[in-house]
């Protein structure tokens, strides 16, 4: 029964012999209510290490935020190791892959044997560029959805996601390379140096190209890159002030920045002779001029150093004293929750920025902080976000330690699918809507709740009934395996329990349970349950079908609940 | 809190910020031209979200600056030779794409508004939201509402409790996007549906579940965001398809791409009954900084297909009557082409209506290309706010009281000369015959006089400059039906071209003079 007393209803006169089902009818009929003005808030907003219970709540709660779908037993791990290593141990990230995007298609990206990676490899001579380069992009995103599935037991992958929403690029069409190199430097420096991570990024070959920077020359700057540096990616705006200001920066800094940018070209895009693309100065192009910023960075003068000077200008704008609290701010809503209320930025966002600032801008000491601190562990954000497509499909899968084993080109039909299901849900992987990145992540005051609007649940139904398709190329998620893989498989409740514990943030209400059990017993007493497993231990095939079947139909009602949408 | 009281709380704050300094309202009251309460009226807007910053000058060409012009853009700038000439109107062309737009405007059929803006600088999201909202300072709390959104938040003011009677259980408006469109903001909720394929209606089954937690939690609030969400979509998507299924559509001159497809779907729900307001196409991407020529084309085409198309049908299926379309988009673009052969943000751009109720060709004067430009934009001379309050009042009816109190404190609304009013629905009743009426003196030195047929009851005659801006008001009493004559003195009205509207019961006729002094 829902709280009613949430939609105000005591002022609104009604027969209350009627009022449950008249309001409910309205409540079904209301557009979404997006304003949190009833809400329960969080009690601790300090930074200063949790110090509280560790229990699984605690540890869901950790992992949920930075793995995609935890596995039982990593679960359990994270509950024995205590606050301090589960965290160190998600904090523990490799600065690279644990493998490349592997060609595949053979006959189109013809000189490289099926397996070896394309990434530092010419296109073949002769060959129809389109063709190659459609192989390869399938070949990345189905690289990038492998990633997904074989995620390791730390943060990268989120990490990865995180930066690639805030570096919103959307990827070349004409050299998949670039992609990869943007991927590979965001691998790179993760948790590493901001400020050198920025100034990489400046001149990353994929980002030069999206926001023109390639082509942003000396005596016809091309403003595009320069404004989404302050606007998007580094400092973000202040208050606005009018039209040309915006209170960290104004519009005659974004002019500067063009001409203190311009002169970096790219080398080697389709090229059939260069195996790796990469970004190259030339001065010819270059307004080497002194360009003069506003009085938010000191008006400080920005003179002529060719190749190095887009250097200078970045070590400017991290100097601004108020510079750290915009990306903080981008990591709280992808990590902690969606509303910014005066307190969490007061307290929170102000301590993440002090430790930003500093530990000379490094990523890693604020999240460390940030993933042992009593704020995060509150009760009160537990399940408070709802899951992005990605967090939706491999919150699912990967629990099943659901991994592609068949032939490479079976498999790269399997990731495709998921692709398809994910970009059905509102999220192209190689296509953030806008510069901005996914809406969800800034758009307030909906935030997480943009990936629920319209259309876009039925597509998450639609992914929870095809997870278990039978057929050779299409997903289909091991359940007895995964069965096999629970603490105590042959009992239905303990079953039960587990994919609660696995799945589900906060526990589920009796109902929803009762629900749940009615499909995952299928008529079978517990005994009856406890039988049939073990007949599967000894290998009886006949009930594998009656046993797979109990489970499929349970994980797809389990995938459809509302509170499953949550983490 | 309250939310209903908030809500009531909310229209009495902006009610209060109402208090304009419009001389004319005061001095002659509130001319009601609408009868019947607002958005009663069968009437339909559609609106194309044209989004990345439209070129406009690449749009409509100032054909009188075209040396000027091609100074500034020595690549983009389409061919002299190729450009669309306008019926009445030399000193403009369209681009070489737009031959369906062309048609319409020669037609009478398509608007041009010159040089409109708003005061929201040059940033893609920020500025698509002070076109959106209406609202200028971000810091004032009506900017997380749509401009439609507060005035629907008025008439309605119990949504999302009560749907709006208008529209009964269809949405009341619809965005062509898995989103909401910031434009139909109200304040607990945003009157738009989001409707990508209004025939993939899909039933959501039952996907209840709340959390053993608290309703009050973060969590509890998004599980009741999402069985509200599922619950709308299950309402309103079989009543469009629905809808669609018994609607029609009849122009073969769709071309294939989206933009097209969306105004057949449009096309067919309105035919099919659907009694949905308004309508939200976004077309994109129009922030064209690198390689113009191409994309820039390419969309124009689109655009200009779609809408002819769209227009096409609405004859056919006897819709025109009801149907009127905008477009709109957050800025334009730099007068100077940038060194990628593409073109930076710039300020002010066209804005185009479309539909059989449009009446004033172009409203505003072309640009000024100067020939010493750097980098520079084109001045906003016509405020976007002007344009949104013209539609409001000549379209939906709205009251200029509430019209003036949606927009913040500081801002004076002008009422622009865009389009008549179709003839109601409610009435059987055939237009009357256009019988000319006369104007004299012409050119005039103060003093005019209106011949013309004209019904019994109040007429209410106002002047507008070149630039569609109202300078004059004047209510007549006609005592009998027929042949009659007005008789107006406008002192102090500077030399000039103007245009003189009569509107009456069931007349409304324009008519252009001149002032010489």
């Amino acid at each position: 029964m829902k709280n009613l007393s949430l939609f105000n209803l005591d002022k609104v006169f009604f027969n209350t012999l009627l009022l449950n089902r008249i309001c409910l009818f309205l409540i079904f009929i209301l557009t979404p209510l997006y304003n949190y003005s009833q809400v329960t808030y969080p009690t601790s907003h300090s930074l200063d290490p949790y110090t509280g219970p560790w229990t699984i709540d605690e540890a869901k709660h950790l992992l949920f935020r930075t793995l995609y779908g935890p596995k039982l037993d990593q679960l359990d791990q994270a509950v024995t190791d205590g606050m301090d290593v589960a965290v160190d141990k998600i904090l523990s990230t490799s600065n690279t892959f644990p493998f490349l995007p592997a060609t595949y298609e053979t006959n189109i990206d013809i000189n490289i044997p099926s397996g070896e990676t394309w990434v530092d490899k010419p296109y073949p001579v002769g060959s129809d560029i389109g063709a190659v380069v459609a192989a390869r992009r399938r070949s990345l995103v189905g690289w990038k959805i492998e990633l997904f599935l074989r995620e390791d037991t730390n943060i990268s992958q989120k990490m990865d996601l995180f930066w690639h929403n805030h570096f919103a690029v959307e990827l070349s069409t004409a050299d998949m390379r670039l992609p990869y190199q943007y991927f590979e430097l965001i691998r790179k420096h993760s948790l590493g140096n901001f400020k050198q991570f920025i100034k990489d990024m400046t001149i990353n070959t994929a980002m030069l190209a999206f926001l023109d920077g390639d082509e942003n020359i000396k005596g016809n700057p091309n403003e595009n890159y320069a404004r989404e540096l302050l606007e998007l990616f580094s400092i973000g705006k202040g208050q606005d002030d009018g039209e040309e200001d915006f209170g960290r920066y104004n519009e005659n800094d974004v002019r500067e920045g063009a001409k203190i940018l311009t002169g970096y070209e790219i080398i080697g895009t389709a090229s059939t002779t260069i195996g790796v693309p990469y970004a190259s100065f030339n001065s010819e192009k270059h307004d080497n001029s002194n360009k003069t910023l506003s009085h938010h960075f000191g008006s400080t003068t920005i003179a002529g150093n060719g190749a190095t000077e887009y250097e200078n200008y970045i070590d400017v704008i991290f100097s601004h004293p108020d510079f750290s609290s915009y990306i903080c701010e981008a990591i709280y809503h992808f990590f902690v929750g969606n509303d910014i209320t005066n307190n969490v930025k007061n307290n929170v966002i102000a301590g993440m920025a002090s430790t930003l600032t500093n530990n000379d801008f490094e990523i890693l000491p604020v999240m460390r902080q940030l993933l042992k601190s009593k704020h995060f562990y509150d009760v009160a954000l537990r399940g408070g976000i709802i899951k992005s497509p990605v967090d939706f499909a491999f919150s699912a899968a990967n629990p099943t330690d659901y991994i592609g084993n068949k032939t490479p080109a079976q498999d790269a039909k399997i990731y495709a699918d998921f692709k398809n299901h994910i970009q059905s849900m509102g999220m192209n992987l190689s296509m953030p809507p806008t510069v901005f990145g996914w809406e969800a992540y800034y758009k307030g005051p909906n935030f997480s709740r943009e990936w629920i609007i319209g259309n876009d649940i039925l597509n998450r139904n639609n992914l929870a009934n095809n997870l278990f398709r039978l057929g050779n190329e299409q997903i289909q998620l091991d359940n007895i395996s995964f069965l096999k893989s629970l603490s105590d498989p042959g009992n239905i409740n303990a079953v039960l329990d587990d994919f609660i514990k696995i799945y589900i943030t906060n526990g589920l209400n009796p109902a929803d349970r009762s629900n749940l059990y009615q499909i995952l017993s299928g008529g079978w007493s517990p005994s009856q349950w406890q039988d049939n497993y073990n007949a599967i231990l000894s290998g009886n095939p006949g009930l594998k079908d009656a046993v797979y079947k109990r489970i499929r139909f349970t994980l797809s009602a389990l995938f459809k609940l509302n509170t499953f949408q949550t983490f | 809190m309250n939310r209903r009281n908030f809500l009531i709380k909310g229209s009495l704050a902006f009610g209060a910020m109402g208090l304009s300094n419009n001389m004319f309202a005061k001095q002659f009251g509130v001319p009601n031209f609408m009868s019947t309460p607002a958005f009663s009226e069968d009437r339909i807007l559609v609106m194309v979200r044209l989004e990345g910053g439209n070129d406009g000058l690449n749009t409509v060409i100032p054909f009188d600056q075209y040396g000027n012009l091609a100074i500034h853009r020595p690549t983009i700038l389409p061919a002299e030779n190729k450009l669309l000439s306008l019926d009445g109107y030399d000193n403009m062309k369209f681009n070489p794409k737009m031959t369906g737009m062309q048609r319409l405007f020669n037609n009478g059929e398509l608007s041009v508004l010159q040089n409109v803006g708003s005061p929201g600088g040059l940033s893609h999201g920020r500025t698509m939201n002070v076109w959106e909202s209406g609202i200028a300072n971000r810091f004032d709390p009506a900017t997380k509402t749509g401009w439609l959104g507060r005035v629907l938040d008025k008439e309605f003011p119990n949504f999302p409790y009560d749907l709006p009677s208008v529209t009964g259980q269809d949405p009341f408006a619809i965005y062509f996007r898995a989103g909401a469109v910031k434009t139909c903001q109200g304040e607990s909720a945003n009157f738009s549906y989001p409707m990508r394929d209004p025939n993939n209606g899909q039933k959501i089954g039952n996907s209840g579940g709340t959390t053993s937690g608290e309703a009050n939690s973060y969590q509890g609030n998004h599980i009741a965001y999402i069985e509200n969400m599922a619950d709308q979509l299950n309402t309103y998507g079989s009543n469009v398809k629905n809808a669609y299924n018994m609607g029609n559509s009849v122009s073969k001159s769709y071309a294939n791409n989206n933009i097209s497809k969306q105004f057949r779907y449009i096309a067919k729900l309105i035919s099919g009954g659907l009694k949905t307001k308004v309508y939200v196409i976004p077309h994109g991407n129009y922030d064209t900084h690198k390689k113009q020529a191409g994309n820039h084309d390419r969309l124009l085409n689109e655009l200009s297909t779609g809408i002819s198309a769209f227009q096409e049908d609405m004859h056919a299926l006897n819709l025109n009557q009801r149907v009127l379309g905008m477009t709109y988009s957050e800025f334009g673009r730099k007068i100077r082409e940038n060194g990628s052969k593409g073109t930076d943000h710039g300020r002010a751009s066209s804005m185009f209506f479309f539909g059989s109720c449009v009446s004033n060709s172009v409203v505003g004067d072309n640009p000024i290309i100067h020939t010493d430009l750097q980098y520079s934009t084109l001045p906003k001379r016509l405020d976007y706010r002007d344009v949104y309050s013209t539609v409001l009042r000549d379209w939906f009816g709205v009251s200029e009281d509430d019209i003036k109190s949606n927009w913040e404190s500081n801002y004076n609304v002008n009422f622009l000369d865009i389009f008549t009013t179709c003839a109601p629905l409610s009435t059987t009743d055939t237009p009357p015959t256009d019988i000319k009426p006369k104007l004299y003196p012409n050119p005039s030195n103060g003093e005019l006089n209106i011949d013309l047929d004209i019904d019994k009851g109040n007429a209410y005659i106002t002047i507008y400059d070149i630039s569609g801006r109202e300078v004059r008001k004047y209510e007549r009493y006609i005592e009998s039906s027929g042949a009659n004559k007005i008789n107006l003195t406008c002192n102090k009205l500077s030399s000039g071209t103007y245009f003189v509207r009569i509107k009456g019961k069931d007349t409304d006729k324009r008519i252009k003079f001149i002032m010489s002094r």
